[in-house]
């Protein structure tokens, strides 16, 4: 049968009945609404997170005597962790001659949050220590000044590189390169400024400070930081190695250096910005499943109504079918007849629950630093699962409609 | 003159509940291709149950039913529907119009169903609206006509896909008599171009123009000439 004068038959009856019509499909469009806006805001904020992980670099990885986002028995592993053997120089001078990677610093974080104070300003700076390699392997920008020297690091001079923030609180104008600062209760001399960095999943990264590894350790060991203050080596893998093959490769070669037997765990972890990602994705397959459970429930409501009104317009409309069927109808045209007009019911839910999940989107990008996309195959999401519903829940009415008997439909006042 | 319908013996029982209405009661008779004929009888005594049989609207319960000498007893709905479509032309004595569409959509419909291109249906509905004096009326709808108009309008319908059989069920009978002699006269030309007609009436006047008159009670032919 001729698709134009389905759809324009169709048109005609929904719009007969107009008010009756939109509000049968309001199910539908929240739905779909739901589907299209819960799509692109987590689709925000992965692109978000992702984009900020990145700026850490994925070719690095970070050997440590713990593991990041542990979710097993936290204390007695930290116990355990604890007694696992420190890092040392040596290890990194290990690590850097090994075949495949480019190049390994030392990295000790100290404290999260110490006092800085310069004249009569202060503020407060995440420490921590690092080498005169770590320049390359950590991706720093210097601003202004000069990175750590081999020197520096090895006679436990007494300098400091700043952070952007910590630089624009303490000196204003002021140059800082040569300035004496007070860190916690010891005196540093400014070498070089950071550049600007922006934050990382909510934490500034302009607040740091770093100083050499070596006076780094002193802080470590004074305050008896067993595992949170370890020396972390920080390793860049060569640009043709695969990541994952290049792990496997690293703790081997480790495993090897500390005579580990074969039947014996690591004691050691390399993470990596992935553990990161794929403890991230993991949150947010949670959100989806949510949504579409949202989702298919309003749709669920909206295709139940949808077969409801459907169910009345047959009713209504019995005489209408038995003239169609006195001029030749046959089942399936009639079949055809009311699925199609179930289906533009839903699909124009569909499509206006596609355009306010749209707006939806863009209005959540206008009060958040979430960038809004509608990807397509959320649309495609969108609008499928309103033609299902319309088929479906259409099926039956429909199927109703096709088997009147002919006379009894046109007696039908 | 060849046969083009022959009904043979043919009962209706509607089973309401607990009655049964015996509504068609053994009835035969054949109808030649061309003629024009009326069936009368009172109300009740079977006229509709009859035309809808003929008209392939519906089954009857017992008996045999010849059309265009095929025995149409095993036919499919899908097979009826064809037949609807394709031979049989229905004007109803409530008009039965689509009250949402125009004229000429109403009287492209079979041609819908029988898959016709959108261009060749509007040129022959056109050319039918025409034929019953109506196509300045193309573009309205039913409901901005009157009783007569759509009377025609229903007749082109009947006549757009060139059916071997017109079917009238009291045509005249919700129409006033001046518009009632205006739609026979129309019928009256249909079988002068050599269409087949039956045409249930009550009045006699427009039974009188037909050629033969059978005449039916509770369900029998009482008279055939
Ligand atoms: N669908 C039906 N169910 C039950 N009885 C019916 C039905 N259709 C018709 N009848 C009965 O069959 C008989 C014939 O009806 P009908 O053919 O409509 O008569 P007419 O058209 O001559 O007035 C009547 O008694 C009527 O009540
Ligand atoms: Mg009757």
């Amino acid at each position: 049968m001729d698709l134009g004068v389905l759809i324009r038959s169709a048109f005609l009856s929904l719009f007969a009945t107009k008010s009756r019509s939109l509000l049968t499909t309001l199910g539908v469009i929240i739905g779909v609404t739901t589907v299209i806006a819960m799509v692109s805001i987590v689709d925000g904020i992965n692109k978000y997170v992702y984009s900020a992980l990145s700026v850490l670099g994925t070719k690095s990885v970070y050997i440590q005597k713990y593991k990041w986002l542990n979710v097993g028995n936290r204390r007695e592993e930290f116990r355990k962790w604890s007694r696992y053997p420190d890092f040392t120089f040596e290890d990194v001078e290990f690590v850097k001659s090994l075949p495949f990677i480019e190049d390994a610093a030392a990295v000790q974080n100290v404290l999260s949050s110490i006092r800085i104070r310069y004249r009569g300003e202060s503020v407060s700076g995440a420490l921590v220590g690092v080498d005169d390699a770590s320049f390359r392997v950590l991706n720093e920008e210097l601003s202004s000044g000069r990175w750590f020297s081999y020197m520096d690091v090895i006679e436990r001079r007494r300098v400091c590189i700043i952070g952007y923030e910590v630089r624009d609180v303490l000196f204003d104008n002021e140059d800082p390169i040569g300035k004496t600062i007070r860190i916690g209760r010891h005196s540093y001399v400014v070498i070089g400024t950071l550049k600007k960095k922006g934050s990382t999943l909510g934490n500034s990264q302009d607040n740091m400070v770093y100083i050499p590894v070596t006076l780094a350790q002193n802080y470590a060991r004074r305050w008896r930081m067993r595992l949170w203050g370890s020396l972390s080596i920080v390793a860049l893998f060569k640009d043709d190695v695969e990541l994952e093959q290049g792990i496997e490769k690293l703790r081997i070669a480790l495993r090897k250096r500390r005579h580990l037997s074969f039947d014996e765990d690591d004691n050691f972890f390399i993470n990596t910005q992935e553990q990161i990602v794929s403890a991230y994705r993991k949150i947010t397959g949670g959100i989806y499943l949510a949504m579409i459970a949202i989702a298919s429930l309003s749709l669920l409501v909206g295709g139940i109504g949808i077969m409801n009104i459907m169910l009345v317009s047959v009713t209504e409309r019995t005489r209408e079918i038995g003239i169609r069927m006195a001029v030749g109808a046959r089942r399936k045209d009639i079949l055809l007849q009311f699925l199609v007009e179930a289906n533009i019911l839903t699909l124009t839910g569909g499509i206006i629950g596609v355009a306010l999940g749209f707006i939806l989107a863009k209005i959540i990008a206008l009060l958040t630093p979430l960038k809004a996309s509608v990807a397509l195959w959320s649309v495609i999401l969108g609008v499928g699962f309103s033609m299902i519903v319309g088929i479906f829940f259409g099926l039956y009415p429909a199927n109703k409609a096709s088997k009147l008997d002919p006379v009894e439909a046109l007696r039908y006042e | 003159m060849d046969v083009l319908i022959e009904l043979k013996n043919i009962i209706k029982v509607y089973n309401t509940g607990k009655v049964s209405v015996r509504a068609l009661d053994g009835v035969s008779f054949s109808v030649g291709s061309g003629e024009m004929l009326s069936i009368m009888g009172p109300s009740g005594s079977g006229k509709s149950t009859l035309m809808h049989i003929i008209g392939f609207l519906d089954r009857p319960t017992d008996g045999k039913y010849f059309f265009k000498g095929q025995n149409t007893t095993g036919f499919s709905d899908e097979d009826l529907a064809r037949i609807r479509n394709k031979e049989i032309g229905f004007v109803f004595q409530s008009f039965n119009l689509l009250g949402r569409f125009t004229a000429l959509e109403n009287v492209e419909l079979p041609l819908v169903y029988a898959g016709m291109r959108s261009k060749d249906r509007k040129e022959k509905a056109m050319y039918m609206l025409e034929k019953v004096g109506l196509s300045h009326r193309a573009h309205h709808t039913p409901l901005e006509m009157s009783g007569g108009e759509r009377q025609r309008v229903a007749i082109a319908r009947a006549l757009v896909n060139n059916p071997s059989l017109i079917l009238a069920d009291e045509p005249t009978g919700n129409l006033d008599s001046k518009t009632g002699v205006e739609i026979m006269d129309i019928f009256k030309r249909l079988h002068e171009e050599g269409k087949t007609l039956i045409i249930v009436t009550h009045d006699p006047e427009i039974a009188g123009i037909c050629e033969r008159i059978v005449k039916i009670r509770d369900g029998r032919i009482v008279e055939d000439f």
